[in-house]
């Protein structure tokens, strides 16, 4: 089995990092090739960019700079935001960013997942699943940042990422990004069952305890970290850290077809 | 001469392995025709994707035979990175082609022989057992994990295993015979264990 990961999220916005709070509110907390230096020497375990402009479609993603990133990083690096074509799925693959994150083209076009996956291989096609609570309490995928929803409900959405070749979910509680509330069990324990592809729990991380009270439930592959990666504290300046944490090899709970 | 030379012949990641070579001072080089193969003293054969493809890039290039030439006749180390690692066998259940045929051994496939449930490819840190000494694991930390992304591995038939890895069961990911070296994993995208291993390979 493989180890756990503690993966850094970082923000991109017109080529430069930002952290937001429940997906608005963009703020600017740095370079990206800087921070991605800091977390070479930090020996962070995987580093995913996600140029949040272009996951909102006002721009391509940014090549060149994501070119420079995959040639500097020490680490496994995902990248995601605006990958809309199977052409640029693959020339991003061909600077030899492991993993792709998909959102938004993925639930839009529903025959995205299924062709990058046969394009690039399952391996390195990662969904990316923002959620939040409707009005009835059911729990909802967003996407375009966060500004628009959709009728899929978690677990159907998960089901259908995961037939159509998805090999890892990020799952974003949209209201607890950016808020250093606690990464949310409940939403884990929910969604848990279905699983079958590594999962990436993400929002709201507080602390080093709160990432491993998540580690520790079979069937979880890695926690994503942004604020906790690049503040201080909450309300803090800007400090770029990464918490040490026990982690296991992956146990899943759930047999795969 | 320059130390080391990243062969550059269609697949492969070369501009991580140059950035982390650069990063420990060794000088290094892209090299983007065999015949610049003579101005390196050691050599890093990368690789990801298909082994046939792979191995179609090295003939249709024209490495082959420069590389058996610095390899064989020369002695000139070579380290295997990855589908680098798998094409250094005779050949491999992933396609037709024969490979470079240095190491006596075949690539299989985990898919049959890992346990039904664990995700393939294995893709993720792991671990490594150090299976006999070699110059390119001296000194290697107890606790070096590396950064794996494979769907094959390599079996070899004589005793060239210096690491192995677990995933379902036990196989080989690093070997060593003579002058030649190969490793399933990424150092490139392993931290300080990579780069002792790289550092390691630079002094070889």
């Amino acid at each position: 089995m493989a180890l756990q990961r503690l993966i850094p999220i970082l923000l991109i916005e017109n080529g430069r990092l930002v952290k937001t709070v429940r997906f608005r509110r963009p703020s600017y907390v740095g370079d990206p090739l800087n921070t991605l230096r800091i977390f070479n020497r930090l020996e962070v375990d995987e580093i995913c960019f996600v140029d949040i402009g272009a996951a909102r479609r006002r721009y391509p993603p940014p090549l060149s700079l994501i070119r420079e990133l995959s040639a500097q990083a020490f680490m496994p690096i995902s990248y995601g935001g605006g990958i809309a074509s199977l052409d640029v799925a693959q020339t991003i693959v061909e600077y030899g960013v492991e993993k792709l994150i998909v959102g938004t083209n993925a639930f839009d076009s529903p025959t995205f997942v299924e062709r990058l996956a046969g394009k690039i291989g399952s391996q390195s096609v990662v969904c990316a699943m923002d959620v939040k609570r409707n009005l009835w309490g059911r729990w909802t995928v967003y996407v375009q940042g966060a500004q628009r929803q959709t009728r899929l409900e978690v677990r159907d959405a998960i089901r259908w990422v995961q037939s159509a070749g998805a090999g890892e979910i990020i799952l974003t509680d949209i209201q607890r990004e950016g808020t250093w509330l606690g990464l949310n069990r409940d939403l884990l324990e929910y969604v848990l069952p279905v699983v079958t592809v590594p999962l990436v729990l993400h929002g709201g991380a507080h602390s080093g305890a709160d990432v491993e009270a998540i580690l520790a439930y079979p069937g979880v592959s890695g926690v994503a970290i942004g604020s906790l990666a690049v503040y201080q504290k909450k309300g803090g300046g800007v400090l770029i850290g990464y918490p040490t944490v026990q982690r296991t090899m992956v146990t899943f709970a759930n047999p795969r077809p | 001469m320059v130390d080391i030379g990243v062969l550059s012949y269609g697949v492969g990641n070369v501009q991580s392995i140059l950035h982390m070579l650069d990063a420990l001072r060794v000088p290094s080089i892209r090299v983007e025709k065999p015949e610049q193969v003579a101005q390196c003293r050691r050599l890093i054969l990368p690789g990801v994707g298909a082994f046939d493809e792979g191995m179609q890039k090295l003939r249709a290039g024209g490495w082959e035979d420069i590389l058996k030439l610095a390899v064989l006749e020369e002695g000139k180390p070579l380290l295997g990175l990855c589908l680098g690692m798998q094409m250094l066998l005779e050949n491999s259940e992933e396609g037709t082609q024969s490979g470079l045929g240095f190491i006596r051994g075949r690539v299989k496939a985990l898919k049959g022989r890992a346990p039904q449930g664990l995700p393939l490819p294995h893709m993720g840190w792991n671990y490594v057992f150090k299976e006999k000494e070699s110059p390119l694991i001296a000194n290697l930390d107890e606790n070096a994990r590396f950064y794996f992304a494979h769907s094959f591995y390599a079996e070899p038939e004589e005793s060239v295993t210096i690491l192995s890895v677990e995933y379902g069961f036990r196989f080989t990911c690093g070997v060593q015979k003579d002058c030649i070296f190969g490793v399933q994993f990424h150092p490139e995208r392993s931290h300080r264990f990579g780069m002792h291993l790289l550092k390691n390979f630079s002094v070889l």
